[in-house]
């Protein structure tokens, strides 16, 4: 394992803001980079490459560290996960030929990993901070460099589109749709 | 029911589903491991404490008249040096049980003022409009009134060592041998203080006092090298113009 505290020390001076936020913020790191990649070994692979980044580079000027290393994480695990076909153990079903078929909660989340996955960089980010990260429109605003009301138009319009994915590559109904 | 809504209720199971990939306590577990691999953060309390043993440094120089009195005519010639100097920097080194914690840097002039540095972030005292500014990264400055600086957060807590040091009854010890320090060889004087304890090392050519190391609580220790009457910093007191205030947490 890369030992963090040499890489900070190799540096010319050490940011104590950073070092701080890593680690005020490192539950948050994990989480959102594990409902990405749904595996704890790789969600502590990204947030290790991540904390290597911000103290061998830390930004300058953060509104909110939360919200950037969230952001990050999201990316990271996004990368990670397109890097993969699937997910070990978990794999997405198939699409059903006959009567709709009984999904358990691991199918659901890796069908759902492998569609975000199939989104523009930017639609997966979006969908993944709202979603996984739990930040607000304002604060994803604020990171892609959008409007709030702008967030949530395309959060409903990425909704819409996953949920057309989903329904058609695993032949689900609609709720309300007739059987 | 209209689309939108079937569209999320159909989404939302898959989402429920991705959002709990892990037990909390798995998720502590890692947020452990990752802390653990990150140098230790320099927490508020903390970087106080080393800000207070910073002035500590400046505390013991200053007093150190009151301290050493009273231990023969080489010792007269090293308090003179604390009485009448005009500048004074010292560069500290904290450690803890072998590992280095902290470097300071601090500036100081006979008036008072001080900077502090520590790692990123200065400490500015400016006697002359009672401020304390704080420099942090990303070109900021936090400014408050020292008289009214928060608890925890005012420099003077250093006074509490002040007090400390008045109150010692002791005298120094004059160490039997002698060390070669920066080429030159010094003659060093130890004190116990509430616990800590100080030895000062002087030049013996000049008795120029050179450095002062402590056992300090908690298993710190300090060492301090110290430079006296030389030209400070061009503004080394003064914030930088470009620096934006902001408001403390």
């Amino acid at each position: 394992m890369r030992n963090l505290f040499e890489v900070w020390r190799r540096r010319s001076g050490p940011q104590p803001e950073a070092v701080q936020a890593l680690h005020t913020h490192a539950g948050l790191i994990i989480t959102t980079a594990a409902r990405i990649l749904g595996n704890m070994a790789d969600a502590e692979d990204v947030a290790q490459d991540i904390a290597e980044k911000m103290l061998r580079s830390p930004p300058a000027r953060v509104g909110s560290w939360a919200a950037l290393l969230k952001a990050s994480a999201a990316n990271a695990a996004i990368d990670r996960i397109r890097s993969r076909r699937t997910e070990a153990g978990h794999e997405p079903p198939e699409p059903a030929e006959g009567p709709e078929q009984v999904l358990s909660d691991a199918q659901r989340a890796a069908a759902l990993r492998q569609a975000v996955a199939r989104l523009s960089d930017r639609d997966a980010l979006l969908f993944s901070l709202f979603h996984f990260g739990d930040l607000s429109h304002k604060a994803i605003a604020e990171q892609m460099n959008m409007s709030p009301n702008a967030v949530g138009v395309a959060l409903h319009r990425l909704r819409q589109r996953l949920a057309d994915d989903l329904r058609l590559r695993l032949g689900l109904n609609l709720p309300g749709d007739k059987q | 029911m209209n689309a939108s809504n079937t569209q999320d209720d159909l989404l939302k199971p898959f989402i429920d589903a991705a959002r709990e990939p892990v037990q909390r306590i798995e998720l502590d577990a890692a947020a452990d491991r990752l802390r653990a691999r990150l140098p230790q953060p320099v927490a508020a309390g903390r970087t106080w404490r080393l800000a207070g043993a910073g002035a500590l440094v400046m505390v013991a120089v200053v007093l150190a008249p009151f301290l050493l009195g009273d231990n023969g005519h080489a010792f007269a010639a090293v308090q003179k040096w604390f009485e009448d100097y005009q500048t004074v920097h010292v560069s500290t080194e904290m450690s803890q049980n072998g590992t280095p914690i902290m470097q300071l840097q601090t500036w100081s002039d006979r008036s008072g003022s001080a900077r502090i540095e520590m790692d990123a972030v200065v400490h500015i005292l400016d006697t002359e409009t009672g401020l304390m500014h704080t420099l942090l990264p990303g070109d900021r400055v936090m400014s408050v009134t020292i008289a009214t600086a928060p608890v925890g957060q005012d420099p003077r807590a250093a006074l509490q060592w002040l007090q400390q040091i008045r109150s010692f009854q002791g005298q120094a010890e004059a160490l039997p041998e002698k060390r070669i320090i920066n080429g030159v060889e010094s003659a060093g004087y130890r004190l116990a203080v509430d616990g800590s304890e100080f030895t000062l090392w002087a030049e013996t050519r000049d008795n120029r006092p050179t450095l002062i190391e402590a056992n300090l609580p908690g298993g710190l220790l300090m060492r301090s090298e110290m430079v006296f009457d030389q030209p400070l910093p061009e503004d080394v007191f003064a914030v930088p113009p470009h620096y934006l205030p902001v408001q403390e947490d």
